[in-house]
Formats: structure tokens, C-alpha cells, sequence
């Protein structure tokens, strides 16, 4: 069943079309990795996707509603959740505030200005914690978290509106080897467990081969090739615009 | 006819020497994106020094060359600054470098009034343009005509400056990109101090035109400061012709205003500022802020407190207000009473500036608001002082909503001059509007009711209601609510991510904050007796931002430290000496100067082992 | 001429790089090769001082550049071409070449506008068009030619191909190599061979935040499987 369908999605910066017309589905409870070079227009079509942009042109279906231009908090209610390049969390809050938050506001109890949050969610948010292994780090300050466990919690933050796609924007990168493998077989147990459809950038070729069920490549702004890993990875075309093979030739 | 041209005239040439202020404050946030509180000042001393000179060299061409050295003396002054203090600033939170050019201002002020005392100085008429020319039946000033002209010419000798030098083009180029200038060999400390230079002179050129006009007063600073706000939020942050058509605009709307609205001529102001601002959220010809230019917003907190220190502290400073009364008289019940009034005040700041993130450099408004509700109410319509206390919240709340729904849209400098023009505008209505708020004079005989009118009833009654805010402000902080405003803080990206719909989160944060100031501003009313306009201008909200800076910014015992340091040291250095200003001022540098990331960042520099 | 050895650089605690070596000698074009996210920008970065490098050695010349401010590292002669290409939007064409132009040096080819027009043509006509006004490509050859306005004796290229049409690349190709001539040393970060393939004496290849690869360019063109691992899978 098709989940995400996006169609002849557009978005220009300053008269240069970063995405010049992109069409990809996504399935429920589908792995897809969205890799191509520098500037393909990776990041802005999930920039589009989650709300954090608004397209030039192009319709996004998400579930039976259309989400183009919608805010992005609206869009997280309708079960998108995501993490951005950057690991993002609320710096000043602990682990398990920073997850509270993200339920409370998934119940939309966060206008009530009375109740302490010290007791609230707590079940529900330690659950989380556990689901990504962090059990012994709730009390701390987000601040103060190594970059793997913050890149952890930022995935259980959005695992917090129990979303049915999840958006990774670069979920591995400025982890070292060891802390990408806790990371990715921990978004394949998230995959089986609550069969949530991922959405992945990454540049890792390990990560993508090893954990994609289906590889979308971008270039320039529009889709170069979709397919299974095996046949993605022999594609002549991907080739080139990684190792530039036709300059070579031409040389 | 004619007396519509010539009322338009005069708006022009009144346009001359804020256009002057306002672009120099522009460029030199442009570049430096810092907001220079003590621009105004500089314009000050422009007129003062042209004031000096002028005696010294004579009324007849001296006037002319007094324009000139004073503007370049004024000119090195502000280089001088930006080399000892601002430099030193650059990377600090937008905060520090707030109170840090304000700690100038203080200082500055007080030097002035050492040095040139309290009366107004009348300057003297232009040589050479001491007429006036008859138009349409009607005359005009020449210096009127010669300042038309000179608006202009400034402006189109900036716009040659910045577009046919190759320092004006370095400068346009460290505006858009400090980072790529700097890569391309461009050394940003002379340029930031060129720019400081011609900004500073600029204004004090605006300053010393305004000598055969208008008096000089020790009061120009903080009155063309907020001027200046207005006309470069209107015009847009760093656009020089914007700069020029807002004061123009600005200048018209109080040149017409006067004759259509007489009382509220700023309510025009508002009512323009507010629909370009609807319209345009960076002002006429502005740019949305990039987030390239924004520096990484740490959270200051200069003398936070320890959690365990806090509970202590709680109980020792409950301890103390208790048994305050045993020890004070009635001038120290009412001294103590006004620590309390100011330590809501302070933490209603710090619930937005600390839980919220929006630094409010108009949080005077709300005081006033609370103060002049309440006050009208007793006054006017003979209610009694429960019924003030009610309203004081509500009124205060209202404005906060009012003024709120525009700050919330814009974000660190922008928010803060916008807050400080909004408050600058309530300012000027509760000042002009003679028939209901008494203007200068303010409202008298504003008592309360017969059982508290002992210092005693009314200290355990303030105290009473201090308390009872600062536990619910507490409360909300630690309320779902207020844990949807501190996500929308530590990152709105991440907020609206994860569904909190930040600007509404905001919105009402900054309404809340606002009635609790209110609440602070009808206790003050009902302690002093009577309220002015004072009670909301600008050197009220510094002293508020000065409070939270002192007690840190994320305790609750924090605003009452702050408010006790901050009004004790008033009264004693005021007792002591009158510099009280300069003092202060100096206090406030040294304290941004000591710790320019605030105490936490540096620990926490420190603590990483020097790695930034 | 230029030698970085074991250099540390972190966005906030993020690091990127992890103990980064290079060495380039006089009149090289060096590629730095490697994936996107690798490193090799913020290499160039902490070499011009614009992400500071917390540490390790950076050489230029017998200087060390580490610690230095970003303008002083521009003045020893060391162009830049950032990924972005950063145009000035606000200035024109000339504005932005005015802007790049600094003093001779005995040691450098010395540049002027004429020159650098004569090298790209297609700027001739667009130097009082604003900045924000160009394509991609027009972009890419100004950002070249306001760096060369500074008289650099070394110039880093980040990604110049990035983006550009293949008949822009070769033509980009043939500039650097016209400025290898005239004694100019050049580092070229590229993710692909498109470019590099053309025109690199020796290459690094970087992963993850460190260099893994170090070789002639002939010899990493010979190597498919180093090829294929570095670059692709």
C-alpha cells in the first residue's frame, strides 16, 4: 500500500531549481534511501515533505490527505515524524523532560499551564528510553550527551507521535563506525517492532546497501535512477555521477 | 493649501537629523549586527560638543565648524568604544551586547551632566540661514530649507560611499558575509571600527543640527534611540534608503499628526508601525534575518545560583521578608515593599527572557500599563484599590497581547527594538495624552484602601501577592505549557517538528508575562501614590534586564537577589553621590565585560578544555 | 609548501575531522577526493581558519596557520573558493572581483581584471549585473576570479564542479590547468573523478573525517577497487 506519494515536486532558491521535479512512493513499512551527490536536492525534498519547506510545485500525498505547504506541525499529526542533519533535540531539558514533551504534545496537552510535567508521561517516556536503549541516561541533560545517544534520543523524540513514516536526514553522520551499527540495528528493530516506513538520506554506502530495501538516487534535482541496491549499485549512470567516469573518457 | 506644504516642510526637515541617527545605527548593525543602545548618546554629545564649541570659537562661521569637529570628535569617540568595549563583545549573546552599549549610555549621561550640568542648552541660530522665506504665503525657516537639502545629500553621498569606494564595497560585502569577506583578505576589526566611526558620526551630526532648533537636553539620547527603533524596524535593519523613507514617514505622521490628532500623534506611529510590520515583517526595504548572521544564543545566566543554594536561599530570603518588619521602619518597610514590587517585575522578565527565550527590552510597558490601570480606575472612576489590583493584571495582560502578537513573529535584536519602540509608544500616550493620564504630572492621589495604608498592612499585602505570583509563574514554568515554551526556545525547528505551534506558545508566554508585570505595576502605583509616565520608560526596563542579569537568569530566587542588589545600590550610590547613573553604567560594562558568554559558558569552556 | 598533520576539528561536539594529514608541494594540483560528508570541506575550512582546528599542525610557508584569524591566513596568499561559491548578491560582478583584490606579491602571478576576464570570457558581459543574478555556472567562474583578484600562491577549490554541465567542467578543467602553468598551487576537493581526473598530480582520499588513500593521480585512476570503495560503495 502506497504511503508517501510524492509527484513533480519543485522548489527553486533564487532562480536555480535545488529540485526540479521529483516523483518516489514510499510503502508502509518500506526502508528507502535517498542518496546522490552534493546538492541533488536530498535534504530539500525532505525539507518539503516534513513542512520545514514550502514546494514551488507538486502534490504530496501522505496517507489520503495532501500535505504540500502544510505546516509541519501538522504534518507530525498525521503520523511524520523526523530527525534533521544536525542532531536536534532541547538542549536544556533532560532525556526524559525532552520525551515527555514530545508525548505530551502528541495527547495536545501541552496548553495546560498548571499541572507540574514531573509526573506526566513518565511511563510512556521511559518505554521510549528503553525502546532505544538509554534507560541509565534519563536524568541527564541533553546538553550533555555524547553525539551517538543524542542522535538516539532525537530518534525516540520522534518516535514519540508513534508517526507511520519516519523522515532520517543523514541518521550516521559524525558517528564513528561503532556507533552506526547500534544506530542503524536500532532502526531496524524500530522498522519490525512498529512497522513504521523509514525515509532515509545517508552516505554511508555500508548503511544504504545494508539497510535499504529500496534506493532512490538524486541528481541535480530530479530522480536518476530508483530501484533494489543490487541493481542501483551496478547502475552505469550512478557510476558516473560518483566516480565521473565520462570526464575521464573524454580526457 | 499652503499651510499643508509648509506643514509638510517642516516634516521634512524634521526628517533630516532622524534619518542621520537612524542609518548610522544601521550600518553599524549591518556589520557589526550589534544594536547600539549608545548611539543616542552620540547624538547627544554631537549637540552638546557643537554647544561648547560654538561659545568657544564664536557664533559667526564657528557654528558651521562646530558641526564639523563635533561630528569627528563625537566620530573617534565611538571608534574609541568599539576598540575598548564593543570588540570584546562580538561573540557575546545579543543580550550582553544590549546592556553593555546601554551601560555606556549611563555613563555617558552622567559625564554630560558633569560636564555641561542640568539646564537645557539653547544653541544659536545658523549663521547665514537665521531667516525664513516666504512660501505660499507662509514662512519658513532657511535652516528648515538647508535641512530639506541636507537629508538628501547625505543620503546620496552614503549611497556613493558605499557603492564607488572600495571601503564602501568591503562594507557591503562584510554585510551580506563577514566569513567570505575574511577569506578574501578583508580585515573585519579595521572595518568594524571605520564603520563605528561614520556611524557615530553620522549621529552626532544629527545632534548638532538639531542646535538652532531645539534645546539640548539631557534627555536626547534615550528619546532619539527610540526614535530610531521605530524608523529602522519600519525602514528595514541595515537599508539605508529604507532608513531615509521611514523618516520620512515618521517625521510626516508627526507633522500631520499634530494638526489632526493633537493628544496621540504616536498612536499614528503605532498604527503605521504596525500595518508595514503586518505587511512586511523586516520593515519597508529589510531582509529576513540569516541565519548565517545569528550568533549561537547561550543561555546567560552571569551569577546563577547552584540548585541546592536555591532552596536554602528560599528559605533564608523567606526567613528575612518575614521578619523584616521587626527590623525596619517605615521607610524600610516601603523600600523593602518596592524590592518586592521589582522582584516580580524582574521575574516576569525572566519568564520570557529565561523560559522563553525573547529578550524584552520593553518590559516597562507592562509595569505602566498594570500602574496606569490600576491608577485610572481608583482615580477616575473612584474604585476602590482590590478592584485597581484586579485590573492591573488584565490591563497589562491586554497591551502584552496587543504588542505580543508582533514581537512574537521577529526574533533576537529585531524582537528586542521592536518591544523597546512598542514601549517607547505606550510611553509617549500615557506623556501626551493629557485629559486621562495627566501627562508629565501623571495621576495623583492613587491610595489604598483604608485598611492598607499602614506600610506594615501594605508590605505583608504586596508580599502576599508577590509571593502568590512568583508561585505561579514557577508553576507554569514547570507546567506542560511552560516546557512548550522552553522546546520553542532551545529550538523552534525541533518544536513545530514535533506539533507545538511555537508563535502561539510564544504569544501567550509573552501575555502572561506581561499580566504579571501588570500585577507588579498596580502594587507600585498603590505604594507610591500617584504614577507617571516614568514608570514605563526606558531606563525601568533596563533595570528590570539589569535585575535578571544580577540574580541569574533560571532561578526563582534569582529576580528578588537582583531586585534587592539592584534597588539598594541605587539608594545608597544615590544617597552617596550623584553619579548614580555613571556608577551603575560601569557596573553594567564591567559585568558584561568580566563575563562576555556569561559565567556558565565560560565554566563550560573551561570545563571542555578550551575547545570552543 | 602547505603540510597538515594530525588535525582534530569539531562543529560544536560534533567532530569532523579526526588527526587529517596533507602535504602539497610548490605548483601541484592536489585532489582531495572522498564522499560527501567525508570531510574534505571542513578541511578546507580549518585550513583558511573559518572552522577552527582544535589540534594538529597546519604549515603554510614555515608559518603555522593554526590559531590564525581567517583574513591574516587570505593575506599569506592562500585563495578560496568555498563549496557554496558565497557571491556577494548585494554587489556586482566588478563589485565582488574589487572586493578579492589585493596587493601584488613577488611571488605569485599577479592578477588583474582584464586578466582574469580574459580567462573567463563569459564574465565580460555581466560586470555590472548583480551577484544574486547569475547562473550556477557564471557563479562558479566568478567565485574563481574574485579569489585569484588576491594574488594567491595557493588556491582551494571546494566542489568546483559541483552542479555544472560536463562542458563547463572541461572548460573548468583547462582553467586550472592554464593556472598550474602560470606557477599557481591548487588543492580541488571533488566528490567525482569528472573533474579531478583531468587535471590532479597526486590525490587524497578522505573518509570519514580522516585521509585513507594517498597516491599519484595516475595511480588512483589505475585503482578501480580504491575507486569504488572511496567514492561509490
Amino acid at each position: 500500500m502506497t504511503l508517501l506519494a510524492v509527484r513533480g515536486l519543485v522548489k527553486y532558491f533564487g532562480g536555480v531549481a535545488a529540485v526540479a521535479g521529483v516523483d518516489f512512493d514510499v510503502a508502509a513499512g518500506e526502508v528507502v534511501a535517498l542518496i546522490g551527490p552534493n546538492g541533488a536536492g536530498k535534504t530539500t525534498c525532505f525539507n518539503m515533505v516534513g513542512g520545514q519547506l514550502v514546494p514551488d510545485a507538486g502534490t504530496i500525498h501522505f496517507d489520503g490527505h495532501e500535505i504540500a505547504g502544510r505546516q509541519a506541525r501538522a504534518i507530525w499529526r498525521l503520523g511524520i515524524g523526523r530527525t534533521f542533519q544536525i542532531a536536534t533535540t532541547f538542549a536544556s531539558m533532560t532525556v526524559l523532560e525532552n520525551l515527555q514533551i514530545a508525548l505530551l504534545s502528541h495527547r495536545r496537552r501541552l496548553a495546560d499551564p498548571v499541572s507540574s510535567i514531573k509526573s506526566l508521561e513518565i511511563a510512556a517516556a521511559r518505554d521510549l528510553l528503553a525502546q532505544v536503549g538509554m534507560t541509565d541516561r534519563a536524568e541527564r541533560q541533553a546538553a550533555e550527551l555524547a553525539y551517538g545517544e543524542l542522535k538516539r534520543l532525537e530518534l525516540a523524540v520522534a518516535l514519540a507521535g508513534e508517526p507511520r513514516l519516519l523522515l532520517l536526514d543523514e541518521p550516521t553522520a559524525g558517528l564513528g563506525k561503532s556507533e552506526r551499527g547500534v544506530l542503524m540495528s536500532l532502526i531496524d528493530r524500530v522498522v519490525q517492532t512498529r512497522r513504521v516506513a523509514v525515509l532515509f538520506i545517508e552516505h554511508d554506502m555500508d548503511v544504504v546497501f545494508g539497510h535499504a530495501g529500496r534506493v532512490i538516487v538524486l541528481d541535480r534535482g530530479r530522480v536518476l535512477i530508483e530501484g533494489a541496491p543490487d541493481v542501483v549499485r551496478n547502475d552505469e549512470r550512478v557510476k558516473d555521477i560518483y566516480l565521473g567516469r565520462g570526464a575521464v573518457v573524454a580526457c | 493649501m499652503g499651510f499643508y506644504v509648509v506643514q509638510f516642510l517642516t516634516g521634512l526637515a524634521g526628517a533630516a537629523s532622524l534619518f542621520l541617527v537612524a542609518c548610522g545605527l544601521s550600518l553599524v548593525f549591518g556589520v557589526t549586527r550589534v544594536v547600539n543602545f549608545a548611539h543616542g548618546s552620540f547624538y547627544m554629545l554631537g549637540a552638546f560638543v557643537a554647544y561648547s564649541l560654538t561659545k568657544w570659537w564664536g557664533a559667526g562661521l564657528g557654528f558651521w565648524a562646530a558641526l564639523v569637529a563635533s561630528s569627528v570628535i563625537v566620530g573617534a569617540l565611538g571608534a574609541a568604544i568599539e576598540v575598548l568595549l564593543l570588540r570584546r563583545l562580538y561573540r557575546s549573546p545579543e543580550l550582553y551586547q544590549l546592556v553593555a552599549t546601554f551601560g555606556v549610555l549611563l555613563v555617558v549621561q552622567d559625564a554630560a551632566l558633569a560636564l555641561w550640568g542640568p539646564d537645557n542648552l539653547l544653541g544659536p541660530r545658523a549663521p547665514g540661514l537665521s531667516g525664513s522665506v516666504a512660501l505660499f504665503g507662509q514662512r519658513v525657516p532657511q535652516y528648515d530649507l538647508f535641512l530639506i537639502v541636507l537629508g538628501p545629500t547625505v543620503l546620496l553621498l552614503l549611497t556613493l560611499l558605499l557603492t564607488r569606494t572600495r571601503w564602501g564595497r568591503l562594507v557591503r560585502a562584510a554585510t551580506e558575509d563577514r566569513d567570505m569577506a575574511a577569506a578574501l583578505g578583508v580585515n573585519q576589526r579595521h572595518l568594524f571600527t571605520g564603520v563605528f566611526f561614520l556611524g557615530s558620526l553620522l549621529a552626532a551630526l544629527g545632534g548638532a543640527l538639531q542646535l538652532p532648533r531645539a534645546p539640548a537636553t539631557l534627555f536626547m539620547d534615550l528619546n532619539i534611540i527610540a526614535e530610531a527603533f521605530v524608523v529602522v524596524v519600519v525602514g528595514g535593519m541595515g537599508s539605508i534608503f529604507g532608513a531615509f523613507l521611514a523618516a520620512v514617514l515618521i517625521a510626516e505622521l508627526h507633522a500631520f499628526g499634530i494638526l489632526i490628532f493633537p493628544q496621540v500623534t504616536i498612536v499614528l506611529v503605532f498604527v503605521v508601525m504596525a500595518v508595514v510590520l503586518v505587511v512586511r515583517p523586516w520593515g519597508l526595504l529589510g531582509r529576513p534575518e540569516d541565519a548565517r548572521h545569528r550568533t549561537p544564543t547561550e543561555i546567560a545566566t552571569p551569577l546563577g545560583v547552584p540548585r541546592c543554594l536555591v532552596v536554602i536561599g528560599l528559605i533564608a530570603v523567606a526567613a528575612v521578608l518575614m521578619a523584616w518588619p521587626a527590623m525596619a521602619g517605615d521607610y524600610g518597610l516601603k523600600l523593602a515593599t518596592e524590592v518586592l514590587v521589582f522582584a516580580l517585575f524582574a521575574a516576569s522578565l525572566n519568564f520570557i527572557l529565561g523560559v522563553g527565550g525573547m529578550i524584552s527590552f520593553g518590559h516597562a510597558a507592562y509595569l505602566g500599563l498594570g500602574a496606569y490601570g490600576a491608577a485610572l480606575l481608583v482615580s477616575r472612576l473612584g474604585w476602590p484599590m482590590e478592584a485597581g489590583l484586579v485590573v492591573a493584571p488584565l490591563a497589562a495582560g491586554f497591551g502584552a497581547l496587543l504588542f505580543g502578537w508582533f514581537c512574537v513573529r521577529l526574533s533576537g535584536v529585531y524582537l528586542a527594538m521592536l518591544s523597546l519602540a512598542f514601549a517607547q509608544i505606550a510611553w509617549s500616550v500615557a506623556f501626551q495624552w493629557y485629559d486621562v493620564t495627566g501627562g508629565d504630572n501623571g495621576i495623583q492621589g492613587v491610595w489604598p484602601s483604608a485598611w492598607a495604608t499602614s506600610p506594615l498592612v501594605y508590605y505583608y499585602l504586596a508580599l502576599a501577592v508577590v509571593a502568590a505570583a512568583l508561585f505561579g509563574l514557577h508553576r507554569v514554568a514547570s507546567s506542560p505549557f511552560g516546557y512548550a515554551l522552553r522546546a520553542a526556545r532551545d529550538s523552534s525547528l525541533l518544536s513545530e517538528a514535533i506539533g507545538i505551534d511555537v508563535k502561539q506558545v510564544r504569544w501567550f508566554g509573552f501575555a502572561l508575562a506581561g499580566a504579571a508585570a501588570g500585577m507588579a505595576g498596580g502594587l507600585y502605583a498603590f505604594l507610591k501614590g500617584n504614577v507617571s509616565p516614568t514608570v514605563m520608560a526606558i531606563p525601568v526596563s533596563i533595570d528590570g534586564l539589569v535585575m535578571v542579569l544580577l540574580g541569574g537568569v533560571q532561578t526563582v530566587v534569582g529576580p528578588l537577589l537582583g531586585a534587592a542588589t539592584l534597588v539598594g545600590l541605587k539608594t545608597e550610590i544615590a544617597s552617596a553621590t550623584n553619579v548614580w547613573r555613571g556608577v551603575l553604567g560601569a557596573l553594567i560594562i564591567g559585568l558584561a565585560l568580566l563575563f562576555p558568554r556569561g559565567i556558565v559558558g565560560h565554566l563550560g569552556r573551561w570545563h571542555r578544555g578550551g575547545r570552543p | 609548501m602547505l603540510k597538515l598533520t594530525g588535525v582534530d576539528t569539531f562543529y560544536g561536539r560534533a567532530q569532523a575531522l579526526f588527526g587529517a594529514r596533507l602535504d602539497v608541494r610548490r605548483g601541484e594540483v592536489v585532489a582531495l577526493l572522498g564522499r560527501n560528508g567525508a570531510g574534505k570541506s571542513t578541511l578546507l575550512k580549518s585550513i583558511m581558519g573559518l572552522v577552527p582546528a582544535s589540534a594538529g599542525t597546519i604549515v603554510f610557508e614555515d608559518r603555522e596557520l593554526r590559531g590564525m584569524e581567517t583574513h591574516r591566513i587570505a593575506r599569506f596568499g592562500i585563495g578560496y573558493v568555498p563549496e557554496e561559491r558565497r557571491i556577494f548578491t548585494d554587489l556586482s560582478v566588478a563589485e565582488n572581483l574589487e572586493v578579492g583584490r589585493a596587493p601584488s606579491r613577488p611571488d605569485a602571478p599577479e592578477w588583474t581584471v582584464e586578466r582574469v576576464i580574459e580567462l573567463f570570457p563569459n564574465l565580460a558581459p555581466l560586470m555590472q549585473r548583480s551577484g544574486g543574478h547569475l547562473s550556477g555556472g557564471e557563479q562558479q567562474m566568478l567565485a574563481v576570479a574574485r579569489s585569484l583578484m588576491g594574488n594567491p600562491k595557493m588556491i582551494l577549490l571546494d566542489e568546483p564542479s559541483e552542479g555544472l554541465a560536463p562542458r563547463v567542467v572541461e572548460a573548468m578543467g583547462a582553467m586550472i590547468v592554464r593556472l598550474k602553468s602560470e606557477g599557481l598551487t591548487a588543492i580541488l576537493a571533488e566528490q567525482s573523478l569528472r573533474l579531478a581526473g583531468l587535471v590532479a598530480d597526486r590525490a587524497y582520499v578522505m573518509e570519514s573525517g580522516t585521509v585513507v588513500w594517498d597516491g599519484t593521480g595516475r595511480d588512483f585512476l589505475a585503482d578501480h577497487e580504491a575507486q569504488k570503495r572511496y567514492l561509490m560503495a
